[in-house]
């Protein structure tokens, strides 16, 4: 694949804690490309970097030094105010827990990412996301009245519905059971494979990096392997 | 200690707040009293006995030889005699009055300060402040007038303490008591004080045996006893501000429990998992609940200590300030134990208080939550909770009284003293009902004032009204404390313009004159003359007043309208209803019309008609011809009328000045001045009032910044979901911002409404039964108010908002894994 079409691209990314003898490299020097249109899985231990990693690749946090590219827009260069905006129209996120903003109800918690770039809501496309996701009964409902596997779907939804060019998945199975699992993960798989929808996702469960078609694996904050399945 | 000192700070600066209030107020007060008691008892010095006027009796006339007789008595050192009047003096400044006492005997405190004490019968000592006032110095000529006008020579200033006169800072002239005579023909004493070595109730027994004691009708005291009633009659008025000063502390302390009991509510559900933790490992609820209760009175104690010494300070730096007046006078700061257990046992008791509620709550928490993940504040669905029947009908019945106590019984002829009692329970029962409906009322009106905020503030105000609302109950007691605040300032100052309209309008009614000239003397053809011609005046006529008694025992002071009245009263139909044998009177003074009375004028017993007329306000008027019988016996003063567009308070001092030098000095009493005056004494009362209210404003205040900096940390990982969404720093910022201001506008809302509904009824219920209520609502200075709360809620929120800005979203929400 050539560099000009890398969805997420870095350049020696490094993160680092503290000074002297108490200085942690979470992330040490990682120079690597995300495909377009891939599902790519990035595992490793506790302590790998590789939440670190998709906290600067997504724009969460700041490198201590290295540079990342999210499409052809240098990440690192940007202050915080564009970065935002940035992250509002090109990125969506999925994470373990907390995804969803109690005070709201589904429906308005997918369109959340809409409301806060002021776009317009193309409804056949929130039908289909919704359709796909089987949420069609629970658009009414808050969070607290859904179940842990309903919260997640919710939060793919919103993931999908601006059409990001990457959608960043934190642990997105971490707090569900089997079923609840397996199911989101199919749902991420054909979004790739019929949507077109680039993602990385950090996990640590072997099986769900399994429906992935890369897995990049960190240890001690580098690359200890690059596969695929 | 299980929460970091950062979280408390705002309910420690609430409590610091009120706890100061109280000891301001009380060492205030501590402080007040000891000046008035060395200012009350200073003159005493160091006699053992006095001799001083009786409560029951007159003024006392020592002569001089009865004063010798109780020199010469053995155990008496020393006596020393003291006469207090009044005199006047007139200059191109005006009239002043003078105390008027004999030469002094000095001391450290009471020295000279230029020239000597007066000896002869023409020497004249002032005091600083009349010196300073007039622009004395030694060999200046003074007038003086008690009943004649005497020149005097200026021989000493003396800088008179408070051991020689109970009002330092007023004018003192003082004589030899030979210049006392010249001027008014007085030769007694008022006071005498006796100096002697031997125990007072052996002299007080002696000089009770003097055969001229009794003829004195005086009382003779010890020194300790006249002290104490000279205090008590100086001290009713100080007792008063005290009990008003701490009622105010007691609103700034109801206020600061809010704050902490919010403050602890908060911060016990943010500890679940810690406080769940301890239980798991083996915490008894009891262990729990002193836990929390342990720092609550850890807080009150480090409150209390800095409340109490920050009272003092603000006292010390009051008492400089304060010398200038005569009534607040602070000679020095005094503390006493009183002034400093209080505030500090009332702050401890305060902080411990407020937090039991959630105290206990702490105790329900279960072991095994420490294990379940942490979840975010619980979010009531859309507040479809019933509303508590009791509360609802306590509040109504608190409106119903109120109306009661503020309009029915007001017209039907009930006393101020029952009206105002129930108007005040209607008022504590509607204001706690509503603080109790708080968190049914509050969320409804902030959703109706979130409509259109939406549209003003875009994303962030969306947001921010979901926010503001989702917790109910910690939305009421937010803003709850806010709103008692605001509809307290709001009551005051609605209260104050209505009170002041009303008391305005009824003096209106009260003197159908604009002003009334007395004489110190009797008036002067000439000055009469020259009142015609000044161009101050529109119309003058001459009144004359002549006091009698009605047949069946009702006094009555009969003024006599000259046939040129109608240039001077403001209502001329007036004249219209007067006529030769006619007694015109106001309503509901205690005559009907119709009525026939007889008085006595003079040497007859004369029959009127009685006629009411509104318009004649206080007056008993009467013809000239009717009063005729008695016209030599009245005296006489001109009623007055100002030439429009003059301003009256310098115009009666034109007019008097002008008066004064064809004939006797001239008093003027001015309507219009008495206006200005009540106008002045109310606004400035209002001021002090909105001053001391201020603090628990700022109470309020502090209380929103301190649930808004709980709630945002509690919100973090919210937050840190929306600015990886895609909502930036100065969004973020934002939509705390108009949080904060939604739930000020509820505050400022209701708190104005109730505050104009209790301003109203408070004063309807002092006046509606004698005066007319002039109902006024000072619609700029509440919009003023509210901007104010709105401006400080915003404010509050400014520190809370830019901390979570700064989080990086990343840290935001790993912080819940």
């Amino acid at each position: 694949m050539s560099e000009a079409g890398a969805a997420v691209r870095t350049d020696a990314l490094t993160k680092t804690y503290g000074s002297g003898e108490t200085l942690v490299r979470a992330l040490d020097g990682v120079t690597v490309e995300i495909h377009r249109g891939e599902f790519t899985a990035v595992m490793g231990p506790s302590g790998s970097g590789k939440s670190t990693f998709m906290h600067l690749t997504a724009g969460l946090d700041a490198a201590t030094s290295g540079r990342s590219w999210i499409g052809d827009v240098e990440i690192t260069s940007l202050d915080d105010t564009a970065l935002t905006l940035l992250r509002r129209e090109r990125v969506g996120f999925i994470f373990q827990s907390f995804n969803l903003l109690p005070t709201l109800d589904a429906r308005a918690n997918i369109l959340l990412p809409l409301k806060l770039a002021r776009r317009p809501l193309d409804s056949a496309w929130f039908d289909h996301v919704v359709d796909v996701l089987g949420l069609g009964d629970r658009l009414q409902h808050r969070p607290s009245e859904l179940s842990g596997g309903q919260q997640q779907r919710v939060a793919a939804a919103r993931a999908l519905i601006t059409r990001p060019d990457v959608v960043f998945a934190d642990e997105p199975t971490g707090a569900l059971d089997s079923t609840a699992s397996e199911q989101l993960l199919d749902l991420l798989r054909s979004s790739v494979r019929d949507l077109g929808q680039t993602i990385m996702m950090v996990t640590h469960d072997a099986r769900a990096a399994a429906y992935a078609d890369r897995v990049l694996r960190l240890a001690d904050g580098r690359i200890a392997a690059d596969e695929r399945p | 200690m299980l929460t970091t000192i950062r979280r408390l700070l705002s309910a420690a600066i609430a409590l610091v707040l009120g706890v100061s209030f109280i000891a301001t107020s009380l060492i205030l007060a501590t402080s007040m009293d000891a000046t008035l008691r060395s200012a009350a008892g200073g003159a005493i010095r160091d006699a053992s006995v006095v001799l001083t006027r009786s409560p029951e009796g007159g003024d006392p006339a020592f002569t001089e030889e009865y004063v010798a007789a109780v020199a010469a008595l053995p155990g008496v050192d020393h006596v020393r005699p003291r006469v207090v009047t009044i005199a006047l003096n007139q200059q191109a400044g005006g009239i002043q009055m003078f105390v008027l006492q004999n030469s002094p005997e000095l001391s450290d405190a009471t020295r000279l300060l230029a020239g000597r004490l007066p000896r002869a019968a023409d020497e004249v000592a002032v005091n600083e402040v009349a010196a300073r006032n007039r622009g004395w110095s030694p060999g200046d000529t003074v007038t003086l007038d008690v009943d004649n006008v005497t020149d005097f020579t200026l021989v000493g200033v003396i800088d008179a303490a408070s051991d020689t006169t109970t009002e330092p800072a007023r004018p003192h002239a003082f004589l030899s008591m030979p210049g006392i005579t010249r001027l008014s023909g007085r030769t007694t004493y008022t006071d005498v004080y006796v100096h002697g070595p031997g125990p007072a109730p052996e002299l007080v027994d002696a000089i009770e045996a003097l055969p001229g004691t009794a003829d004195t009708q005086a009382a003779v005291l010890t020194a300790a006893e006249a002290s104490d009633q000279r205090l008590t009659e100086f001290t009713r008025g100080s007792e008063q501000l005290t009990v008003l000063l701490l009622a105010f502390g007691a609103v700034a302390l109801v206020v600061a429990g809010l704050v902490v009991a919010n403050t602890f509510a908060i911060l016990v559900s943010q500890r679940t998992r810690q406080l769940a933790l301890l239980r798991a490992v083996g915490a008894t609820r009891r262990q729990v609940f002193a836990t929390v209760i342990g720092e609550a009175a850890v807080l009150g104690l480090a409150a209390g200590l800095v409340g109490v010494a920050a009272g003092a300070g603000i006292v010390g730096l009051i008492a400089p300030a304060s010398r200038g007046t005569a009534f607040l006078r602070i000679e020095q700061v005094v503390i006493a134990p009183r002034d400093v257990i209080l505030p500090f046992a009332v702050g401890v008791v305060l902080a411990v208080v407020s937090a039991l509620v959630p105290a206990r709550r702490a105790t329900r928490v279960h072991p095994l939550a420490a294990l379940r993940p942490q979840v975010a504040t619980a979010v009531d669905p859309s507040g479809r909770r019933r509303w508590p029947v009791v509360w609802v009908v306590a509040t109504l019945a608190g409106f119903v009284l109120l109306a009661l106590g503020g309009v029915v019984l007001p017209r039907a002829d009930v006393e101020a003293g029952v009206t105002v009692l129930v108007g005040i329970a209607g008022g504590l029962l509607s204001v706690f009902g509503v603080l109790a409906l708080g968190p049914h009322i509050i969320p409804t009106v902030a959703r109706w004032l979130s409509g259109p905020l939406r549209r003003l503030g875009g994303v962030p105000s969306e947001l921010a009204a979901d926010n503001a609302i989702r917790n109910p109950s910690r939305a009421a007691a937010t803003a709850g404390a806010l709103l008692v605040g605001v509809s307290l300032v709001s009551m005051m100052t609605v209260g104050a313009a209505t009170g002041q309209a009303s008391i305005l309008r009824n003096l209106d009614q009260h003197y159908p004159m604009d002003a009334q000239a007395t004489s110190m003397d009797s008036f002067t053809d000439a000055q009469v003359a020259l009142a015609r011609t000044l161009p101050d005046l529109a119309g003058v006529t001459e009144l004359f007043s002549h006091s009698t008694t009605t047949a069946d025992g009702r006094g009555v002071t009969l003024m006599g309208l000259g046939p040129d009245a109608a240039d001077a009263i403001r209502h001329p139909t007036l004249m219209d209803a007067l006529a030769d044998g006619v007694l015109l009177k106001g309503p509901r003074r205690g005559f009907t019309d119709g009525e026939q009375v007889r008085v006595a004028l003079g040497a007859d017993d004369v029959t009127l008609t009685v006629r009411i007329d509104p318009g004649v306000g206080d007056l008993s008027a009467v013809t000239l011809d009717t009063l005729r019988p008695a016209l030599g016996e009245s005296t006489r003063s001109l009623g007055m009328r100002f030439a429009d567009g003059v301003d009256p308070v310098a115009a009666t001092g034109r007019v008097a000045t002008a008066l004064g030098e064809v004939g006797p000095p001239v008093q003027i009493l001015s309507v219009a001045e008495q206006r200005a005056q009540t106008q002045q004494v109310t606004d400035t009362v209002l001021l002090i009032v909105l001053g001391l209210l201020a603090v628990a404003v700022v109470i309020a205040v502090v209380g929103i910044g301190n649930t808004l900096g709980l709630s945002v940390h509690e919100r973090r990982q919210e937050s840190g979901l929306l600015r990886a969404l895609g909502l930036t720093r100065s969004q973020l910022r934002a939509s705390l911002g108009w949080e904060a201001v939604l739930l000020a506008a509820v505050a400022s809302v209701l708190g104005v409404a109730l505050g104009v509904v209790y301003g109203l009824a408070g004063v309807s219920a002092l006046i509606a039964a004698d005066a007319e209520v002039v109902v006024t609502i000072p619609w700029l200075r509440l919009a003023l108010i509210a901007a104010v709360a709105l401006l400080a809620g915003w404010l509050a929120s400014v520190l809370p908002a830019v901390r979570a800005s700064k989080v990086p979203p990343a840290a935001a929400l790993a912080l819940g894994e």
